[in-house]
């Protein structure tokens, strides 16, 4: 691991899709990378400008190489390059870091997946990870919410999560919109429509901070345990490794004791303000 | 302080210095005094250690002193991390081309000399967060073969080392221990180099006398650096404070946020990255410390982790003294007083968790 550990990885763009207003996945190819872990997470890398950490949000083999998938929002330097390079285009990657979703350990019980906006993306993992092995699990229910319908995400392939066998999926838009039939409010109100099992059930989300502190609030009065509820964390990092101290969250280094974290352990910072 | 002691002379002082680049090759470290000034380099020979001058320290206050000083110096804001782990270094070359090559850290065989008890400890904590994880730190803190450690007979007026267990003197960690006391130089072999290297010197078993008087000044010197709660209950006050936002704006009604504790904290450790592009399209990647006390340091695109100040200056706090034990096994804060000195505010560490003990227990 210390051989060259912040050195990233020339990559090629392979694919871009344009998702929603000022979010596009990119699609990488590279050889020689360590299969990623659902919800962990690389260090992208622009020359000249920095790097971003940015969750995987797909992976697959195409022959010698492992395409991974980065859905990045322009919100600056690093992610807005990124919306300006092409097929072919190289960028650097390092990775992949953290730890990711505790899914092995949900075996056979019901998995909840909450994301709001840009935040379905480390979740798609797991959804992808639940149609491979369909039978290892009971139910699976997916709430997905965005500003407007513009800025869903996977707009494709949300409407084919609806055929997964055994699994209910709801999207919620923030405010009425032309056109939209489905439901209107923040995606934490849909937990109150379905029917949980609380004492079989983990659940994963990721969004906002003030959302999935509302989602953990909600889970909590359905009587679901801390220990298996799962939150993604976002803090400033530089180096996504541990050593350059800015992600810290408590006493976690949220690159490498999470960005995964159970409720369970974070319970004591959450509600703090500014910690 | 079990290990057999001895007892010589300042001569004898110079004299293992000499032997760590005669005998054993290494490059000596430490801090120099030079033309009047202070600064971290190599020591060609004892005269330019800073043995005949004083540190006056006190909040927000700094003086160097040659006239009737006492000949205890204690430290200066460059701590080791300084050498260890400096302000701003490269990381990376990156090609025109994106070809890339990563940095060296090469600073050859190194004896870190007459380093103080609390910036020894310091080692230990940058080593629980960094050793075998930066490959820079790791290579720079593999290259020191020696430590020799100079024990504090006269702390000065910032210095809490004997509320934390860091000081006044070295427990382990080091090769060669010694500390001046009035007519003579008591050493302390820490390793078993250090043993052989004593045995060089000619010293003799320090007598009863002598250690008498050692165990007197270091017993003085721990009475005079005790300025903190018991520990425990200042641990399960801090924790208790965590959600106060008010307690903690009181006690950070002084800060101005300007950072200058965590450039001098010796344990104090994050960095930023950021690239400088040449002219011919290639870059260098570098990394220069960054401080949790400034705005820029959680701060992100649409919004900000810590806006508040009180929040950065609880996080300073909270990461020496909750955090860190969790992080590395060790409080984070050496009592070194270096914050205390080099705010310009005077904002004294000391006070801060006296408040908030009193405020909550
Ligand atoms: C674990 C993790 C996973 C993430 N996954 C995604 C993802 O899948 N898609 C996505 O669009 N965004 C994701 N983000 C947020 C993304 O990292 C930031 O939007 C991005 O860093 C902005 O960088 P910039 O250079 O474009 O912005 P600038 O504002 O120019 O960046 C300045 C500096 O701030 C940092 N920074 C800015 N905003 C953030 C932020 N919100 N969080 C952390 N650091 C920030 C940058 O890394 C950079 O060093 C993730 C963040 C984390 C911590
Ligand atoms: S804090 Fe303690 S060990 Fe450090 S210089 Fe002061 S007295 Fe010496
Ligand atoms: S991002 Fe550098 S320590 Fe976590």
């Amino acid at each position: 691991m210390l051989a060259k550990p912040l050195t990233p990885l020339l990559a090629t763009v392979v694919d871009l899709i344009d998702e929603a207003p000022l979010v596009r996945t990119i699609y990488v190819a590279l050889r020689d990378f360590p299969e990623p872990a659902p919800g962990q997470f690389n260090m992208v890398y622009a020359k000249g400008l920095g790097e971003a950490p940015i969750s995987i949000s797909d992976v697959f083999r195409k022959g010698d190489r492992l395409v991974i998938a980065h859905t990045i929002r322009s919100v600056g330097a690093v992610t807005k390059y990124t919306t300006c390079i092409g097929v072919g285009s190289q960028i650097g990657i390092r990775g992949p870091y953290g730890r990711g979703w505790p899914i092995e350990e949900a075996k056979g019980m019901d998995l909840l997946i909450v994301g709001g906006g840009i935040g379905l993306a480390p979740l798609r993992p797991i959804i992808r990870y639940v149609e491979a092995h369909r039978d290892s699990f009971g139910k699976l229910f997916i709430l997905y919410g965005a500003r407007t319908p513009h800025d869903l995400l996977f707009k494709s392939e949300l409407g084919k999560y609806a055929n997964i066998p055994n699994s209910i999926t709801k999207i919620s838009i923030d405010k009425p919109y032309e056109g939209w039939t489905g439901y209107v409010g923040f995606v934490t109100d849909l937990i109150n429509y379905i029917d949980l099992d609380p004492g079989r059930t983990a659940a994963y989300i990721c969004g906002p901070e003030v959302m999935m502190k509302v989602a953990v609030r909600r889970l909590i009065n359905r009587g679901l345990k801390p220990d298996k509820i799962f939150l993604s964390l976002e803090r400033r990092m530089r180096c996504g490794m541990g050593v350059c101290g800015t992600c810290q969250f408590g006493h976690y280094f949220v690159c490498k004791d999470g960005p995964v974290f159970s409720y369970g352990e974070l319970m004591k910072y959450l509600w703090v303000d500014g910690i | 302080m079990m290990s057999m002691m001895y007892e010589g002379s300042i001569r004898d002082v110079g004299k293992l210095l000499s032997l760590l680049s005669s005998l054993l090759n290494l490059k000596v470290i430490g801090l120099r005094y030079v033309n009047k000034s202070l600064s971290y380099g190599e020591l060609n020979s004892i005269d330019e250690a800073p043995l005949n001058v004083e540190d006056v320290q006190a909040p927000s206050s700094y003086k160097l002193v040659e006239e009737g000083a006492s000949g205890r110096f204690r430290h200066s804001f460059p701590s080791l991390k300084y050498f260890l782990y400096p302000p701003v270094q490269d990381v990376l070359y990156i090609g025109r081309d994106f070809s890339s090559r990563e940095a060296k850290v090469d600073l050859g065989d190194v004896a870190l000399f007459g380093i103080k008890p609390c910036d020894l400890h310091s080692m230990k904590v940058f080593d629980g967060i960094l050793m075998n994880r930066d490959p820079y730190y790791t290579s720079a803190r593999s290259s020191i073969k020696i430590v020799v450690v100079e024990e504090c007979v006269k702390p000065s007026k910032v210095c809490f080392c004997g509320s934390l267990g860091t000081g006044p003197w070295a427990s382990d960690g080091f090769d060669v221990a010694f500390a001046r006391l009035s007519n003579s130089v008591v050493f302390k072999p820490g390793s078993s180099i250090g043993s052989d290297l004593l045995k060089r010197l000619n010293v003799k078993r320090a007598s009863d006398e002598t250690m008498y008087e050692y165990r007197e000044a270091m017993d003085n010197a721990l009475k005079s650096t005790k300025a903190l709660p018991e520990l425990t209950a200042l641990n399960n006050a801090l924790e208790k404070s965590m959600g106060s936002g008010e307690l903690w704006t009181k006690v950070s009604r002084k800060c101005v946020g300007c950072s200058n504790c965590n450039m001098v904290c010796p344990t104090c450790f994050c960095t930023e990255f950021f690239d400088e592009v040449e002219l011919d399209e290639s870059a260098v990647r570098l990394r220069k410390w960054h401080g949790c006390l400034s705005y820029s340091y959680g701060l992100v695109a649409g919004g900000h982790f810590r806006p508040k100040l009180y929040m950065r200056y609880r996080h300073f706090i909270l990461h020496k003294f909750l955090f860190y034990p969790n992080q590395v096994g060790l409080i984070g804060c050496v009592g070194c007083g270096r914050c205390i000195t080099w705010c310009p505010l005077g904002v004294d560490i000391r006070e801060t968790l006296w408040e908030v003990f009193k405020s909550v227990s």
